[in-house]
């Protein structure tokens, strides 16, 4: 409810209080007087009844006894005194001014000849209350006495007004005291509903604003409607910080993935700006280029870039007057490894949203030492094939020079420069294909095409295509096969050239009158063996170590002397173990060598 | 190789001399000079490119020309063919046409210097 009604109705509550005071203090009042004169009445009436008739009737006022009495009876409340006979007539009475002494019906009953009751004065219709009682002579029934009192006073009794203002007036008071306290505590409230209303407008409450409404009931709908709100929006922003939390934890995840990723990189990553400053750098960058990530961050790379080439590229690339819009890339060996090669690129980074934009620069740094050696190597390849063929070309060209002066030359000479073109040639062809095979073994382009090759027959293919240059030497070549060889899965045809490489050998060594034997036998472990043993000049121990090295030719006068190019055992080396097998050498030199083949052969039971 | 430039050498009418290694040829060279010298680089014992420094400063004021077969180019023997007098380099393989008549000329011009004997 409003203050003003609640004032108004406090207001009402108090003069009701008030009067209800006033209400009980006059009926309370009341009661009082109505005893009291009751007490006075049956008192004064018992009194005169006592007293005999003739006393009463005829004393004057002055000397009558109940003159006397009733004289003491100067209330206002005295109506009268009378004394009446029996038939009503009066004797004798004594009124306060202005009253007039109504009639009445006596009683005639002894029983009761004492009472009272109530009368109506004739003059202004007042209430009288009566008391009577009888007037005896000698015991006998003379007449009544009669007291009126007036039943209710003419006035409040004024001397209780000012007792009775001065209980009202505390409640006056009180409830004005009550109504300014009520109002003083409730302002903030009104503030509050005030303030309430302002809030709700401004977040778009359609009820808001709509008038003050000081009402309470008002103040607890704002305040509910702004608890809502408030409930509402801290939900929102509940939900909105777990969407954010989880994002950002989501970011965080991604980022550190990214990172991951980056730290897995292989290569050394630099992201540089404009200016050349690194702003990241992967784990990569310590092993590559000898610094630590943390001391390259923000550093510009004069101050920590050890390697001069890489500083003079970006040095170059961070003055440049455009942005860098193409790549770039050095090789260089890192400083105190001249047998390393590094290889630095540099990558213009666009922005994201507009590619004409250059952030700044990435660097890659990539160890390829490998790649570098293998370019190499296979220069050194090409090279060193070249350098081998000169010598058979040399020769053939000589000697078909010499040819062309056929009619000068002698016959043997004739011979003799058809057969050298001719062996030099086969050399070559043979050196080619070698060097060939290697390759290929080497780039791993060579695949190993497995068939079911029977070993027996094997060995004889070789024995018979080696036979006519074992011949042509003068050494025999035997062949040694154990009675239970089986099959194995071989290529036939990489083997055939291992062997025929391991048996040439044999033969080139040997002296004239030497044997070359060529044999294989099963062993216990399910492995195969095939050796090649000559008695020729044999390898030192030295050389036996490095015999199986590429390129490698022992410096030894009779292997000079005799002519290879130090591939056949590398290859034939190749070969077994392609087929995961070993090969080994034992030797005596000037007594002779025996190379011996062991693979995995006996497929006799496994296949069939 | 060496046979046929000895043979085509002896065709030509010149006494030739052949020898194993560069050890032997500067033996062989320091007991008597010879008019020409033609050597290989790959040689054992002493290798051509020693065996022409060894020579260079032996005899400082050698009268004959030597030729160098190489398979590599002359390119790269020149950290020290800078310190040779009156030394050509061929690659292989080497012409034996281009021997011979580059030998032909060289003698020629000898002769007519003065005081060269007849090949």
């Amino acid at each position: 409810m409003s203050n003003n009604r609640f004032g108004a109705i406090m207001l009402a509550a108090s003069v009701l209080v008030a009067g209800l005071i006033i209400g009980l203090l006059y009926w309370h009042q009341l009661r009082v007087y109505r005893d009291t004169i009751r007490n006075h009445g049956v008192a004064m009436v018992r009194a005169l009844s006592m007293v005999e008739m003739p006393q009463l009737a005829t004393a004057s006022r002055t000397t009558s006894l109940f003159a006397a009495l009733t004289g003491i009876e100067s209330s206002d409340a005295f109506a009268y005194g009378a004394v009446v006979t029996k038939s009503g007539e009066k004797v004798f009475e004594v009124a306060s001014p202005g009253t007039i002494v109504p009639a009445a019906t006596m009683p005639t009953e002894p029983a009761a000849w004492f009472g009272e009751h109530m009368l109506t004065s004739p003059g202004d219709g007042r209430k009288i209350r009566e008391f009577y009682g009888p007037v005896l002579t000698h015991g006998e029934l003379e007449g009544f006495v009669r007291v009126g009192y007036y039943d209710s006073p003419r006035f409040l009794p004024f001397a209780d007004i000012s007792y009775v203002a001065l209980m009202a007036l505390p409640v006056f008071l009180l409830t004005g005291l009550c109504i300014f306290m009520i109002r003083q505590e409730t302002r903030p409230i009104t503030q509050l509903s005030q303030r309430l209303d302002e809030i709700g407008k401004s977040y778009g409450d359609a009820e808001a604003g709509l008038g003050p409404g000081l009402e309470n009931r008002d103040l607890v709908r704002r305040l509910n409607k702004f608890l809502h709100m408030v409930e509402t929006r801290t939900r929102e922003l509940d939900q909105q910080y777990l969407a954010a939390q989880t994002s950002s934890r989501l970011l965080a995840y991604k980022q550190e993935k990214a990172s991951a990723v980056l730290d897995a990189i292989p290569e050394a990553v630099l992201v540089l700006d404009a200016s050349a400053v690194p702003t990241y750098a992967n784990p990569k960058i310590e092993p590559l280029l000898g610094v630590d990530r943390k001391e390259v961050i923000g550093v510009p790379p004069q101050k920590w870039c050890k390697e001069k080439e890489v500083l003079q590229l970006l040095m170059r690339l961070s003055n440049q007057t455009g942005p860098v819009v193409d790549a770039n890339s050095i090789e260089y060996s890192p400083e105190g490894h001249p047998d390393r090669k590094i290889l630095g690129s540099v990558y213009p980074l666009f922005s994201p949203r507009d590619h004409t934009i250059v952030l700044g620069m990435l660097v890659v740094f990539r160890e390829i030492s490998d790649e570098f050696r293998a370019r190499q190597a296979g220069a050194e390849f090409v090279a060193q094939v070249a350098h081998e063929l000169k010598a058979p070309l040399g020769n053939i060209a000589g000697y078909s020079e010499l040819l062309l002066d056929y009619a000068a030359l002698e016959e043997s000479d004739r011979v003799n420069a058809v057969n050298v073109i001719h062996d030099e040639t086969e050399r070559a062809a043979a050196l080619i294909d070698n060097l060939l095979n290697i390759a290929k073994l080497e780039t791993g382009t060579l695949p190993l095409r497995r068939q079911r090759v029977r070993i027996p027959d094997l060995l004889r293919d070789t024995a018979d295509s080696m036979g006519k240059i074992a011949a042509t030497k003068g050494v025999s070549l035997e062949l040694k096969l154990a009675p239970d060889l089986g099959s194995a899965r071989l290529d036939k045809d990489l083997f055939r050239i291992a062997l025929a490489n391991l048996v040439s050998n044999a033969i080139k060594y040997s002296n004239a009158g030497g044997r070359v034997i060529l044999s294989a036998e099963n062993l216990d472990d399910l492995q195969t063996k095939i050796s090649v043993r000559d008695e020729g000049i044999g390898i030192s121990a030295a050389d036996c170590e490095r015999v199986f090295d590429k390129y490698y030719r022992s410096g030894d006068k009779e292997v000079s002397a005799r002519s290879g190019h130090g591939l056949g055992l590398f290859l034939a080396k190749q070969i077994v173990e392609l087929h995961h097998g070993t090969i080994s050498v034992s030797s005596t030199l000037g007594k002779g060598s025996e190379f011996t083949i062991e693979f995995h052969g006996q497929t006799q039971q496994l296949e069939e | 190789m060496t046979r046929v430039i000895e043979l085509f050498l002896r065709r030509e009418g010149y006494a030739v001399e052949v020898v194993g290694d560069g050890q032997e040829a500067l033996e062989s060279i320091l007991r008597q000079a010879p008019d020409a010298l033609i050597t290989d680089i790959n040689m054992p014992r002493m290798s051509g490119k020693e065996l022409c420094l060894q020579l260079e400063r032996q005899l400082p004021e050698r009268g004959f020309r030597i030729i160098v077969m190489t398979s590599m180019t002359e390119r790269d023997h020149r950290d020290w063919s800078g310190e040779m007098r009156d030394t050509v380099f061929m690659e292989k393989p080497v012409s034996m046409r281009h021997i011979v008549s580059m030998l032909a000329e060289y003698f020629a011009d000898r002769r007519a210097e003065g005081g060269v004997p007849d090949a």
